[in-house]
């Protein structure tokens, strides 16, 4: 029944909301291309986001097609470079930059100045303002949350971390190679998301790999904080892993932490039976919270004006608070606005407030710097190198900096 | 000139006609090939001459024409570092699965009890996905907590980060793309063995011939043309793979997996430089176009 109701207000706010400046549009149909139409949780909130939507523009139908992740941001270059984009267009988070320099996307600022973003949106909104300009709304933006496995610290007498300092020395007192235990799951091979852990690394102990928007992996800053992740992750983590062995090695209780988007909290529930109630979640408890976009909306610009529009239009309804809530609650995932939880859901989902605390204030630990933004996946295979290299050799960090420095000012230039 | 006998002479006009006739019958075919491979070829090798950065298909034509993109590949030591490693990978996987799949192919032409479960067994990796194949192998190979290492823990031996390690990731990428490439070869091989006549068998083995010179005399000079082809079309394939190598390594640790398939798929869909990607591309395709033309002449004087 309260579902019902929920989704008739959601409904009518929805109807409420797009019969202002709604454009006239008869048969229109709107290709959305995803790669979460069948993720549960996520599909059932583009559904009814959908069914809105559509309620609220009669003749004009939205179609929702799944396309797998490995292969989307393939399929989205392909359709962009052959001037056929989608009309409403989901990016990943490393995706925008590359899009961006090319003009693909249209600038939402005559719109905003219109219906601006609700109040306490988030602050990783910023990673799509670009030339001045903002290209693109945050669906999900997360900060890195600390899974940690209450069991393995108790064994080992050491507590969950309040800061860095401790979290680096109590992940060594766990391990115990010989017996299958590590303090730490990563992921430590030539993956994307090992960026996320190695440049956090560098700024939890206050350094600067970017100091006034120039590579600095030479400062000595940079190269001690590189010793400092040789030797907790490189010294106390599986080497070799990928991703999805990082978060097993966890669930399986081999592992006393891991760090990872908020997202793996409705993975815990996989864990075996004996190892289940001793997983746990938490804030980062250091600073700066770092994070990033998952994904965002965006208009293409290489669509008609009436399209535009309404494109325009879906973006709008999905930024509204109850909409926000409702993408928090199906998805246990952050949304733009982490904050718009009513205390009704926060009581029935405490873990939600954990995570909108963890998202509060993150800063994206790639750096909002154009250049790199545009070429992010050449930054990301570059950076990738380094970290394994630290890792799993011993070549000194202090030449593997200045080798990296090398070859990032080599290939982009920041200057 | 007398005709030989049987044979009609017949006009000219009519040998025209069937000609005529044979060339529009192609002539579909004909079109559906150019459609297929020759606009798309033709394309690439526009985007490969194009100077500039751009990935607007529809605008790309109005960038300069030049040979910028074929001078930045030949000169990038990354693109000739790509080159040696898909020679070492293809060489090493194509020689592991030609033994072991020439291996298994005479293995199962001998008359032996559950011969037709096996050989449909056999087959299963040839089904299995690229991907599917490089996780399996991405957990037995794990460093920590795979299977492999588990067997040589148990000898007191540490084993190594396989597919991180510098000295053992390419060996590690090989194993998953042998274990999908030998069961065509087998396959070929097989029915090979079973249209070389029995008679030579027993004639050399009346001869007093050893296995070995039986081998080399009889089976071989059968299997020689199809061993060829199997070794041709599966080369092909591991030469242009690209799945394995990304879902297991992306490249790593360090470029020392980079196959040029992994370098032209970097260049065009991470870094966004067509022109390189395209320029690289087609280099490559020239490079395969040649070893199957070599091979195309080796197994057609087999055949004389």
């Amino acid at each position: 029944m309260r579902m019902q109701r929920r989704a008739f207000t959601l409904g009518a706010g929805g109807l409420l909301l797009a019969s202002r400046n709604r454009p006239a549009a008869a048969a229109t149909t709107l290709s959305f291309p995803t790669w979460q139409a069948e993720e549960p949780g996520f599909s059932q909130w583009w559904k009814e986001l959908i069914a809105a939507y559509q309620q609220a523009h009669p003749g004009v139908t939205i179609t929702l097609q799944q396309i797998a992740y490995p292969n989307f941001s393939n399929e989205m270059t392909v359709r962009f470079a052959s001037n056929t984009p989608p009309d409403i267009v989901e990016l990943s988070g490393n995706n925008f930059g590359s899009f961006a320099s090319q003009g693909w996307l249209e600038p939402l600022d005559g719109w905003l100045s219109k219906d601006p973003m609700p109040a306490g949106w988030s602050s990783l909104q910023s990673l799509y303002h670009w030339d001045g300009h903002t290209l693109g709304m945050l669906v999900m933006g997360y900060g890195n949350m600390l899974f940690y496995n209450e069991r393995l610290l108790a064994d080992a007498g050491v507590s969950p971390p309040k800061d860095f300092a401790e979290f680096i020395a109590a992940v060594p007192k766990v391990t115990q190679k010989d017996k299958g235990i590590y303090g730490l799951a990563s992921v430590t091979a030539e993956y994307p998301t090992i960026l996320s852990e190695f440049l956090s690394f560098i700024l939890w102990q206050g350094a600067d790999a970017f100091r006034g928007g120039n590579y600095s992996f030479t400062d000595p800053a940079v190269v001690a904080a590189l010793e400092t992740y040789r030797r907790v992750v490189g010294g106390n983590a599986p080497l070799g892993n990928v991703q999805t062995m990082q978060r097993q090695t966890f669930l399986s209780g081999k592992a006393a932490f891991t760090l990872d988007g908020p997202w793996v909290y409705a993975l815990l529930k996989n864990a075996p039976d004996a190892v289940r109630p001793s997983l746990k979640m938490m804030a980062v408890p250091f600073q700066p919270r770092t994070g990033g976009a998952a994904n965002s909306l965006h208009v293409p610009a290489g669509i008609s004006a009436e399209r535009k529009e309404l494109a325009w239009q879906f973006i709008r309804l999905a930024m509204q608070p109850e909409w926000q809530r409702r993408y928090f609650v199906l998805t246990s995932s952050p949304p733009g606005l982490p904050g718009a939880l009513s205390a009704e859901e926060t009581a029935a989902a405490p873990q939600l407030a954990v995570v909108a605390a963890g998202v509060k204030d993150a800063v994206s630990y790639i750096p909002l710097l154009q250049p790199i933004q545009a070429n992010v996946n050449e930054f990301v295979q570059i950076l990738m190198r380094t970290a394994v290299r630290v890792l799993t050799t011993s070549d000194p960090v202090a030449q593997i900096c200045e080798q990296t420095q090398t070859e990032l000012a080599r290939a982009i230039p920041l200057r | 000139m007398p005709q030989p006998s049987g044979r009609t002479r017949r006009p000219g006009s009519m040998v025209r006609q069937e000609r005529v006739l044979a060339y529009a019958f192609l002539l579909p075919a004909a079109f559906v090939v150019a459609g297929l491979i020759g606009y798309p070829l033709v394309r690439v090798a526009d985007i490969s001459l194009r100077e500039g950065r751009i990935m607007n298909f529809a605008r790309i034509g109005t960038l300069p024409l030049g040979l910028r993109n074929y001078i930045t590949v030949a000169t990038d030591p990354a693109f000739w570092h790509s080159v040696w490693v898909s020679l070492l990978y293809v060489g090493i996987v194509i020689g592991m699965a030609f033994a072991i799949g020439l291996g298994t192919a005479l293995l199962l032409n001998r008359r032996m009890p559950g011969r037709r479960i096996l050989r449909t067994l056999l087959l299963i990796p040839w089904a299995v996905p690229g991907v599917v194949a490089s996780i399996i192998f991405l957990w037995m190979l794990d460093g920590s907590f795979g299977v492999v290492n588990a067997g040589l823990r148990a000898f007191g031996i540490a084993g190594p980060p396989w597919y991180v390690d510098r000295d053992t990731a390419l060996v590690a990428v090989t194993l998953p793309a042998m274990w999908k490439s030998y069961p065509l070869i087998t396959l070929i091989i097989l029915a090979a063995l079973q249209s070389i006549p029995s008679e030579l068998y027993e004639a050399a083995r009346i001869d007093g011939a050893s296995a070995w010179r039986e081998f080399r005399h009889v089976t071989w000079p059968g299997i020689r043309g199809p061993a060829t082809l199997a070794v041709m079309v599966s080369s092909l394939a591991v030469f242009r793979d690209v799945d394995i190598i990304y879902t297991t390594t992306r490249g790593g640790p360090s470029r020392l997996t980079e196959t040029v398939a992994l370098f032209v798929y970097n260049e065009g869909f991470q870094y966004f430089r067509m022109g390189s990607a395209a320029s690289a591309g087609l280099l490559m395709v020239l490079a395969a176009l040649l070893a199957s033309l070599l091979a195309l002449r080796v197994i057609r004087h087999e055949s004389l």
